[in-house]
Parts: structure tokens; sequence; C-alpha cells
């Protein structure tokens, strides 16, 4: 039988006598890296860098991806008027008892969108008409007190209004504003009572009550769309379906979409922009990958001749090996758990926003997982080939070794 | 006395595994930094040659794109024959009357129902007209649709729609459209959309006459002044802006590629500055009686200092140089960002960026090693084991 090749890939139980190596070597493995401070610090450095930038970037991917998926959101459908021009208000308000009616719903609610311009000149402004009632057993928005609520349900002008549209027109809870309306639509004045938090997806509107937006604008009884949620996700593609059948005789027929359809096409439109960084997150380890393996390789090639001494006392070649495998796994794995904790603690604020993209980062702590998970077979690979160089040499050459 | 430029040459090829692997960390951060900076740059450049100065773009009162905007007929008709507006040689005025939209479109050949083979394109309805008053639009193969169910399609479109040409059907709203013609327009957001006649899109727009009425002034100061007018006629009741000024506000997108592009870029270095360090703190530490007798033979401090600052800084300039050359095969590569296509050109600048990029990545790794070089005692330099 061949020997095994020493660049082999290492079979699993290889490597848990490599994590019980790190455990009996690990005080000899530390004190290698004191060793060399600066060396060392400066690959921790390199790796947390790159496992920062990694972790910044699959936190990007997921929070696009998670506009489409956003797990309980599955569940939510636009019934809207089967006309490209749904948004003029035109689906009548009543569907929304027959859809609450149907099987498999859990809750409909008439939404009236105005769309007008905010407090700065050719600003855009939304608002959106509800009947409170209903339209919290959808969900309530982020942020928002029970005496926002009940502010909502007993003032006729009262608002919720979304933190980022209270800084775009520098309002706060407590004025009395007015979105202005466009072309022959006529102004709509409202209260502000309350706000939405950032990152909530309501975070750009300002949602009032329907019963006074009507009485504002005129139109009763007409709204942009109805707002429904199924009981499950799974369900969310039937109930579409079961609505559309319900009102396809009618002279307004609907066009119901999941939200989750609703935006995927808008999502595979990014596909480039989504591959790209994905691409720049990887190129980003390799270069951390090679940056380690020299840094092993330095340090391995400085002490050629304690390695030879270590050999002479008995230590197989396996166990050196084991030995440089587990420096180089033990710097690749704190430096990146190190790196992708950091992305996670500055991403998962919900703070950060990407300028000009309109949304807001977030991460989780999967994305965290999978960057640490990563930083072993990194670790394993970069420490490969020193590791063979650790023993390449007979002992008498790594004895007689100088550089 | 200064030590040559092939001293430090050869130094680096003497360690050629460690100068490999900070010649590739470069080049790699320097091809990252200048595509990313350059696909900024052509979304900036779409922003900034689209339109055309002595054309003024009407929309109704408030709104902020096209695609929002919504125009009666008596608007239409009252701003078309505006004072100042450019006639042609029978009298009629030079004006473009367009609705715009933006649609879900499948991708031909896809499963139409499933939101995954969806794309959004700007739909742009239009009359013959609009090639007058878009002077830079040529149809470069094909014809102008001249009834409803044909499409004329921007140069770029096969980037968000997959193969589509001349002859191919795109459904639009249920209904199949025949591509009749593909038009170019010297790298203007046009490229990207697809054209159809006015009454078609209208027919599929439910009561929406017209987004936009787009004038043709004499020149660039008579469209400012038709833009000055018609913000405060009393006739009409629209906001108008001149069409380069309407389309910069496209550049607000262009600000997220900005900021990852240097936030990717600025990383991507930081890592490569580290690894250079390390590579050069190895070459010192392997190098320290070398360096020791080089100190004894009358080299000054700083000379030797700085030779070790020569080898990092010619290690990443060569790395920013290679870079630079990935970068160019990215050079005329289309991408597409929701309803925008375009094509990422990479300038002398965005290369002139990278390979600054390169010299200060290399100047900021070798610097502390430098110092510790130039630091040393001869003697214990020469007794080093």
């Amino acid at each position: 039988m061949a020997p095994a090749s020493a660049t082999a890939p290492i079979p699993w139980y290889r490597t848990v006598s490599l994590a019980r190596e790190i455990a009996r070597q690990a005080p000899l493995i530390a004190r290698q890296l004191r060793r060399s401070p600066r060396r060392t610090a400066l690959t921790f450095l390199g790796l947390v860098i790159a496992f920062f930038l990694f972790t910044s970037l699959e936190s990007l991917l997921f929070t696009m991806s998670n506009l489409v998926s956003g797990a309980s959101r599955d569940a939510l459908l636009f019934s809207r008027a089967a006309d490209p021009d749904y948004w003029r208000a035109k689906l009548p308000a009543s569907y929304a008892d027959a859809i609450e009616e149907l099987p498999g719903v859990v809750a409909a609610s008439p939404v009236r969108v105005l769309f007008g311009s905010g407090r700065k000149e050719g600003s855009f402004a939304v608002a959106m008409g509800v009947r409170p009632d209903a339209y919290l057993k959808l969900g309530i928005p982020d942020g928002v007190t029970g005496d926002e609520l009940h502010a909502l349900f007993t003032e006729r002008d009262a608002a919720l209004v979304g933190a980022r549209m209270l800084e775009d027109n520098d309002w706060k809870v407590g004025d009395r504003v007015t979105i202005g309306g466009h072309l022959r639509q006529r102004d709509f004045t409202f209260t502000i009572r309350g706000d939405i938090a950032r990152g909530d997806r309501l975070d750009r509107v300002a949602v009032v009550r329907l019963d006074y937006l009507e009485e504002a604008l005129g139109g009763a009884g007409h709204v942009t769309f109805i707002q429904v949620r199924a009981r499950d996700a799974g369900l969310a593609p039937a109930v579409a379906a079961a609505i559309d059948r319900r009102f396809a005789n009618y002279t307004i027929p609907t066009e119901t979409v999941t939200e989750k359809a609703h935006i995927a096409p808008f999502i595979a439109s990014l596909s480039d922009a989504r591959d790209g960084l994905r691409i720049v997150g990887y190129l980003a380890l390799a270069v951390t990958l090679l940056v380690v393996a020299n840094s092993i390789a330095v340090g391995v090639r400085e002490r050629t001749r304690e390695i030879g001494a270590l050999r002479a006392m008995g230590y197989g070649r396996a166990r050196v090996m084991s030995l440089v495998l587990a420096e180089a796994l033990l710097v690749a794995v704190i430096g990146g758990t190190l790196g992708a904790l950091a992305a996670y603690a500055l991403f998962s604020t919900g703070r950060v926003e990407v300028p000009g993209a309109g949304f807001v980062y977030r991460s989780d702590l999967s994305v965290v997982l999978r960057a640490a998970l990563l930083s072993i077979p990194l670790g394993l690979v970069a420490g490969a080939q020193p590791a063979w160089g650790a023993v390449r040499m007979t002992i008498s050459d790594a004895l007689r070794y100088s550089e | 006395m200064s030590l040559p430029l092939r001293y430090a040459w050869r130094n680096a090829w003497a360690h050629r595994g460690a100068t490999a692997v900070t010649l590739f960390g470069v080049a790699i951060s320097v091809m990252v930094y200048v595509v990313m900076g350059a696909t900024a740059d052509s979304l900036k450049g779409i922003a900034a040659t689209t339109g055309d100065p002595s054309n003024v773009i009407a929309l109704s009162k408030g709104a902020s794109s096209a695609e929002s905007s919504r125009l009666d007929t008596p608007t239409v008709n009252g701003v078309r024959f505006e004072p100042g507006v450019q006639r042609d040689a029978s009298g009629e005025p030079e004006t473009s009357v367009e609705l715009l939209a933006m649609r879900r479109v499948p991708i031909p050949g896809r499963p139409p129902d499933d939101p995954a083979s969806q794309r959004f394109v700007s739909l742009r309805g239009v009359t013959p007209a609009a090639l007058f008053v878009h002077p830079r639009v040529r149809i470069i193969a094909g014809r102008f649709p001249s009834s409803s169910g044909e499409l004329l399609i921007g140069r770029l479109v096969p980037e968000t729609l997959g193969a589509v040409g001349i002859g191919s059907e795109i459904s639009i709203e249920g209904r199949p459209h025949r591509v009749v013609g593909v038009l170019g327009a010297e790298g203007q957001f046009f490229e990207s959309e697809l054209w159809m006649t006015l009454e078609d899109l209208r027919g599929r727009s439910g009561e929406r006459e017209a987004s936009a009425v787009v004038l043709r002034a004499a020149d660039p100061a008579a469209a400012l002044a038709l833009v000055e007018q018609l913000e405060r006629s009393r006739h009409v009741s629209v906001s108008a802006k001149t069409e380069p000024e309407y389309y910069a506000q496209m550049q607000r997108a262009a600000t997220a590629f900005v900021y990852l592009a240097n936030l990717i870029g600025g990383l991507l270095g930081l890592g490569a500055v580290v690894a250079g360090a390390n590579t050069m703190y190895a070459t010192m530490s392997r190098r320290i009686r070398e360096m020791g007798t080089l100190r004894a033979l009358g080299f000054g401090r700083w000379r030797v200092g700085a030779s070790l600052l020569l080898e990092s800084a010619m290690v990443s300039l060569l790395g920013g140089a290679i870079g630079v050359l990935l970068a160019f095969a990215w050079n005329g590569v289309a991408f597409s960002i929701v309803s925008l296509s375009f094509e990422i050109a990479i300038g002398p600048a965005n290369a002139a960026h990278g390979i600054a990029m390169a010299l200060a990545i290399g100047a900021a790794g070798g610097f502390l090693p430098a110092r510790s070089a130039s630091r040393l005692e001869i003697v214990a330099a020469l007794r080093h084991v």
C-alpha cells in the first residue's frame, strides 16, 4: 500500500484527533504564537479584516434575500384591482369583508394609499389609510407603543409616521403636518401621534385612519389594495387563487400576489450585483488564505532546527504536522470568528444604511456561523503546505539548518 | 551611495513565495477597487449623458419622476403650444408626448408566472416625434413600431431579458408584443427601455393619458427660459426641468455603488497592507545580518530602510499593474440593476486610482518594517543568529 500523501484531504476521524492534539499542545502553540507577536498580530488583523468584509457582504446578501423571504411575511398577500393602474384606489373596500370569510384567511384590511409630496419641494410622501382594527390584525409595526395605538383608535386625525419619513421632512411626534396633493388631489393634513421604528417596512410612510383620509379626499368606499394575512405561508398561494376566483366575474376583478411574488422580480433584477458581491467576498478569503499560509510558513521556517530537535526526541511526523496544522487552525478560527462577530455587532443593530439603496443592513447569527465555519477549512488549507514543509527534511538536515 | 533598484528586486525574487502572496493580495484589491469604481462612474455617466440641454421635460406638478407623473390632454396641449418651443418646417411644435411605466415582464422562454423569471423593465410609449426630440437616439436595426403590439427595444435590453432581438416575442401584461427594431442612444438611459406606440401603452395603462412632454428649445439658454416660463405659467400647471437636470436625479443609484466600492476597496486594501507588512517583516528578520553588513560597508541607516520601502513599493506597483490589467477584462461587460442596463467602461482615471491605491498599499505596508530596519545597530545585527 502506498504511504498516505501528506497533502491528502484529512479524514474526519483525523480531524477529531487534531482537535485532541490542539487541546494537548495548546501551551506549546500559544508559546509559538507569542514568539513573534508582531507577525501573529498582523496575521490576526488580516483575518479579522477579511472575515469582517466577508460577513459584511454576506449580511448585505442576507438583507437582500430577506426582503423576499421575511419569514413571517410570506403569509401576507396583496389583493389589488387587476388593472395596471391599480394604485388609483378603485378596489371596493367591501371586498375585504368577503375575503375575510374565505377559508385560510386570518385578516383582510383595506388600504388606501395617498401619493403626495412632503415638506421639501419635489419630495415624495406616502400616507396609508387603514381601518385600525383590521390592519393591526396583520401585525403591529415595530416601535409603536400602546398609547400610540390608542391615539390611532380614538383620534380621527392621528397618524403613526415612519422614522425615516420623520427625518426626511424634519417632523416630530406631536406636529400637525400636511402632505401636498398631486395634480387635482387635495392636500391632506394630520397629526403625528406616534413613530414607527427604523427598519420596519413602514418606516417611510404615514399610517392614518381610512375614514379620515376618505373624508379629506372624497371617494369613500374605494381603496388601493387589500392586504391579507393567510393562516400560514404554505397556504398563501392557494388563498391568492381563491380570492381572485371569488371576484373573477365582478366588474373589478382582483389580482392577488404574495408579498414574496411582489418583490421577487425586483430582487431577481439585482442578480448581477449579488453575484459580484459574492465573488468579492470569496476573493477576500482567498487572499487571506495565502496571508495565513505565508505567515505560518515563515514561523515554521524560523524554527526548523527546533522541529528537528522535537523529532529527534521522538515526535513523529504526524504529530509535528498536527502541531503546525493546529496552529494555523487556531489562528484562522479565532481571527475569522472575531471578524465575523465584529461585522455582526455592527450590522445587527439595524442602524447602518446602504446609502442610495434605500434599505438598512441586517445580519443574522447564521451568517456569522457560516463565516466562522469557513475559517476551519481555511486554516487547514493554509496550514497544509507549511506542515508538509516542517517534516519534509530529514532530522539531521533540520538540525543543521541555517537561513 | 544608494542601493540599486536591482538589489530590491533580487531580494523580492529570492523570497518569491512571500512576494507572490503580496502581489496577489494587491492585485485582487486593486482589481476589485477599479472595477467597482468604474461601475459607479459608468452609472453616473448614464445620468450625466442622458438628456439634451436644449430639451425641457414637463411633468405633473409635484411629480418627482415621469413614472409617477400624469398629465391630462388639456395640459399636454397647453404645454405643447407654449411660446419658446421650437417649431419644425411645417410650423408644428417639436415636442414628444410620452407615457412611462415600469412593468414586470417575463423573460421570453421562461415560465411567465414564476416571479423569479420576471424583470422590471421601463416601457416608453412614444410617437415618431420622439426621434426628432431625442436626436442621439438612432434605430440601429429594423424600424419604428407603427401599430399596437410592436416594440422597439434598447440595445442593452438583452442584458435584462435574455436573448431577444428582431422577431422575438415579449409578453407585456399577458399580451404578446413583437420586436420590430433596436435602438442605440450613445450610452443614454433609453438603451435599456422598451419603446412602443403611445396608443398601445395608453391602452395598457387605464386612464393615464401621458406622463411627460419633452419640448425642444432652440438652444440650452432658451431651454432654461422655457423652464422658468412653464413653472410660472398660469395656463398650465406642470413642473419643468431641463432634461440633464431631470436625469441627474438618477445619480442617487450610483451612491450605493460609490459607497460599496470605497468600503470594499478600502477593506481589501487594508488587508493587502497587512499582508505586505507581514511579508516585509519576514524579509527583514531573514536579512538582519545582511543589513548589518551593508551598514558596516557604509550604507546609511535610511538607505537600508529605504531599500525595504522600495522593495515593498515595487512589489505593490507590480501587483497594482496586474490588478489594473485584470480589471480591464471587465471593460465593456454589460451590467444590469433593476430596469437599468449599462456597459462598464474602465477609463484612464479608474486605472490611475488603482495604481495610486497600489502605491499607497506598498508605502503603508513597507513603512514600519523599513523604520525597524533603519534602527538596527550594526554590532547587534552582525551578531544576530
